[in-house]
């Protein structure tokens, strides 16, 4: 068990049940600080509502989430951001309508401080940090690689350039934790290494810890110091990528879900005559 | 699989067999009962007092033969998506206008002989007269010129849509012009009369109906060919942005000359755009940038109006006695205020029920105006008069031009003011809220805090209306403030474009200021209003001058 003071993400016993389904139960999941942290798991085990729960899209049923030690479960989702959690989404949701700048902009938000006054008057204040805002959303779009495209819409952008722009407009927030929900999806294996470069210089250069749902094994792989497995909604294992490869569980998981499933189907067949 | 979705898939197959004789018999026939259609509600009898070419063809015959023309350019092109010639495409067209043409006769024959009267009103002999070209009403020969006509014009429709794109455009904006010219003859003849050294062009360009001959071919063919020669002269073509400021400037002057040097009526009705376009604005904020539905935005309109009653009428209710220069910023205050205190209950709901709970609250605020309780405040639905008019160094404001002027100045402050909150920290915030608003929420936007800004900022600027509307009737009474009016703004939003300032002008100019210019046609203006919302959301989706981002997106 790691130091807690290293620890970014902390959470503990989450859980979160829609009606009668359990979509999340008794999660436990730790992101040490400066690391990259991978989620992986079948469709359907949970992955994506952890992330809603964690950025306060969803109200978790239980459990308690902390970052740096500080409980933001509860909190209103713009709050979560103010605290350093910024995310992307599995599809792509960008500001369509808005440029490529406009949209890392929009991420800047937080951080401008310029008043109604100063923006109806236009004064030196408004001026000086616009032209800051802008420099710096600039800086960020080529950091991911797209600082060409800067004044075409969102929409008309191709799709990998999209999931960069997700990235950027992610980290205009500054975060702490970055978690990025399948950010390899639809990329062909090249596209996948160029996006596993991007994330380490996420972590290296920005210094930013970042939590990943990913499917593409390779990437995972790549980049990942730890990984967690989801299955069915709890955590069906957790360590080091060579670990994990060789985990009897996790294999019965991915490949053999067609018969565990059937299994279980059996044994609540066989409960349910019993009771 | 339901009986509609039968009755189109086998529309579909028939189409694609290439009936091009069925195809162009079907738009004739919808020409022609369209042009019956229009016979029968009496549209044609009002229309019959106007010339459109002085002596030569009336707007009512006009009308008919724009049907028959629509009628040959959709047979003719549906004939040429089929692989069809021009040459055979025209045929099409002219058979399209031989039925539509047949069909009408039929009809105005059926009317002149059989007494349809007793069931329908305008089935007159008025109305017989007025679509006859040639020969006697009624007659064997008239019915022969009006299939004839029908077929020259379904022929000339048709012709037109085989033009090359550019050609095609030139012809439209030919015949549009002359139809604008005949149609607002009033406003353009005391536009020459009043613009020094034209006023002589006056009696040679206008007849007492419509243009004159002479200059209805000068009109159209020089609409035309302007149309031709820019499109063509674009050698280097002029950049994007420096043709939107072109035209930009170009709708400042408009809207400074015209009501300028044209009569009083066409100054009121300015007036009344320029009142419109203030309220627009505010909603422009709240549901063209930030994506709020407002069915209840006449509220901020009434609390406007009434601060600026109340600060400034002689009535015993007045609370104090303010010049309107100071009525003018607190009642854009109390408006702004009333915008934040109904933005904190509803703001939290979404969409739909958005729309829903400020249309109750529009509704309470009427409501409340004229009920009893209020009566020794607000007067009830005798509402509060003799507001004093604003004066400025013992110079007062009463002519409806001048309130235009007012309105005017006000608008282009509440314009500047919404360009620079638009291009800012908070206007991307609203932007971000009408695209995603859980994903704008994620990236630290407080929801509830910008929503009531916008809504707060929308408010404001509606009460500014509000308080000028009232300073200029002198009177504020509860049914002034219905929720026609609402509907109106947003109509105007849409039409011209959400989220876009040129748009909300063009919007109120065409929505507000056409009608009103049209009101000799008495409530059929609000048919060609309706053809007009319908054939602008058909053709232009995103508005007549749609917000810059969208633009550039269609454009691509």
């Amino acid at each position: 068990m790691p130091d807690p003071s290293d620890l970014l993400l902390d959470v503990r016993a989450l859980g979160k049940r829609f009606g009668g389904l359990v979509a999340v139960r008794e999660v436990d999941l730790a992101v040490r600080r400066g690391s990259v942290h991978a989620i992986i798991g079948p469709n359907g085990a949970g992955k994506t509502t952890a992330f809603n729960c964690i950025t306060s899209f969803v109200k978790p049923t239980s459990g308690r989430i902390l970052l740096d030690g500080e409980r933001i479960d509860g909190l209103a989702p713009h709050r979560i951001a103010a605290h350093g959690v910024a995310r992307t989404y599995q599809n792509v949701r960008l500001f369509a309508n808005m440029t490529a700048i406009e949209n890392v902009l929009v991420g800047e938000h937080l951080r401008l401080r310029t008043s109604f006054l100063d923006i109806v008057l236009r004064n030196g204040r408004f001026h000086r940090e616009e032209t800051a805002a802008r420099a710096r959303a600039r800086d960020l779009l080529d950091f991911v690689g797209i600082g060409p495209r800067a004044g075409l819409l969102a929409r008309a952008m191709p799709y990998g350039d999209q999931r960069r722009l997700e990235i950027a407009r992610a980290l205009a927030t500054r975060p702490r934790l970055l978690m990025l929900d399948e950010p390899a999806a639809g990329m062909n294996p090249a596209e996948g290494m160029a996006l596993v470069r991007l994330i380490e210089r996420i972590r290296d250069d920005l210094g930013v810890t970042v939590l990943l749902i990913e499917h593409h094994m390779r990437v995972v792989m790549a980049i990942s110091e730890r990984i967690t497995v989801f299955d069915r909604g709890a955590v069906l294992a957790e360590g080091a990528p060579n670990d994990i490869q060789n985990d009897d569980r996790v294999i019965a998981a991915y490949l053999g879900t067609r018969s565990t499933q059937e299994a279980h189907a059996v044994k609540l067949r066989a409960e349910a005559r019993t009771a | 699989m339901s009986s509609f979705d039968i009755v189109t898939s086998s529309f579909r197959i028939h189409r694609r067999r290439g009936h091009a004789v069925a195809e162009a018999v079907r738009a004739g026939a919808f020409a022609g009962a369209a042009a019956i259609a229009f016979a029968l509600v009496g549209a044609y009898l009002i229309m019959d007092r106007r010339f459109v070419v002085e002596d030569i063809i009336t707007l009512a015959q006009t009308v008919v033969l724009l049907f028959v023309l629509g009628g040959g350019h959709a047979a003719a092109r549906s004939a040429a998506r089929d692989g069809a010639t021009a040459a055979t495409a025209i045929g099409f067209g002219a058979l399209a206008g031989l039925v539509a043409g047949l069909l009408f006769a039929a009809a105005i024959l059926l009317v002149a002989h059989v007494g349809l009267r007793s069931h329908l009103v305008a089935a007159s002999p008025m109305l017989v007269r007025a679509v006859t070209f040639l020969g006697a009403p009624g007659s064997a020969v008239a019915a022969a010129v009006l299939v004839t006509a029908g077929t020259a014009a379904g022929s000339v429709g048709a012709a037109a849509a085989m033009l090359r794109a550019d050609r095609r455009t030139a012809v439209l904006i030919g015949l549009a012009a002359l139809l604008g010219a005949g149609l607002f003859r009033d406003v353009f003849a005391g536009l020459l009369h009043n613009l020094p050294g034209l006023a002589a062009l006056e009696p040679m360009v206008f007849g007492v109906g419509g243009v004159t001959p002479v200059a209805a071919a000068v009109i159209a063919v020089g609409a035309a060919g302007l149309s031709l020669v820019l499109h063509h002269r674009r050698r280097p073509p002029i950049a994007a942005s420096t043709r939107r400021r072109i035209e930009g400037v170009l709708l400042v002057v408009l809207l400074v000359l015209v009501p300028l040097v044209t009569d009083a009526f066409v100054a009121q009705v300015a007036m009344l755009v320029g009142l419109y376009v203030l309220m627009a604005m505010g909603l422009n904020i709240e549901l063209g940038l930030a994506g709020l539905v407002d069915l209840g935005f006449v509220a901020f309109f009434a609390v406007g109006a009434y601060t600026m009653a109340l600060a400034c009428s002689s009535d015993p209710r007045a609370a104090v006695h303010l010049s309107f220069w100071l009525a003018l910023p607190l009642a854009t205050t109390i408006a702004a205020v009333a915008g934040l205190l109904f933005g904190l209950p509803v703001l939290r709901v979404r969409g739909d029920y958005l729309a829903m709970a400020t249309l109750g609250l529009g509704e309470i605020v009427r409501v409340l105006v004229v009920s009893d309780a209020m009566k020794p405040y607000l007067g009830g639905s005798q509402g509060i008069i003799e507001i004093a008019r604003p004066s400025l160094g013992g110079w007062t404001l009463d002519t409806p031009l001048q309130f235009y002027f007012l309105a005017l100045i006000l608008a282009a402050l509440v314009g500047l003011v919404s360009w620079r909150l638009q291009h800012s920290r908070i206007g991307r915030a609203w932007l971000a809220i009408r695209e995603d608003e859980d994903v704008a929420q994620a990236l630290g936007i407080d929801l509830v805090a910008a929503k009531l800004l916008a809504y707060t900022v929308g408010a404001a600027f509606a009460g500014m209306a509000g308080a000028v509307f009232a300073a200029l009737i002198g009177s504020v009474y509860p049914h002034s403030f219905q929720l026609a009016i609402s509907i109106n703004v947003l109509a105007i939003l849409v039409i011209g474009g959400l989220g876009s300032l040129p748009g909300v002008v063009v919007g109120s100019l065409v929505l507000i200021g056409l009608p009103e210019l049209l009101r000799e046609f008495g409530e059929f203006r609000y048919l060609f209003y309706g053809i007009a919302l319908v054939v602008t959301m058909h053709l232009k989706t995103e508005g007549l001058w749609p917000a810059v981002a969208r633009q550039e997106a269609t454009d691509a």
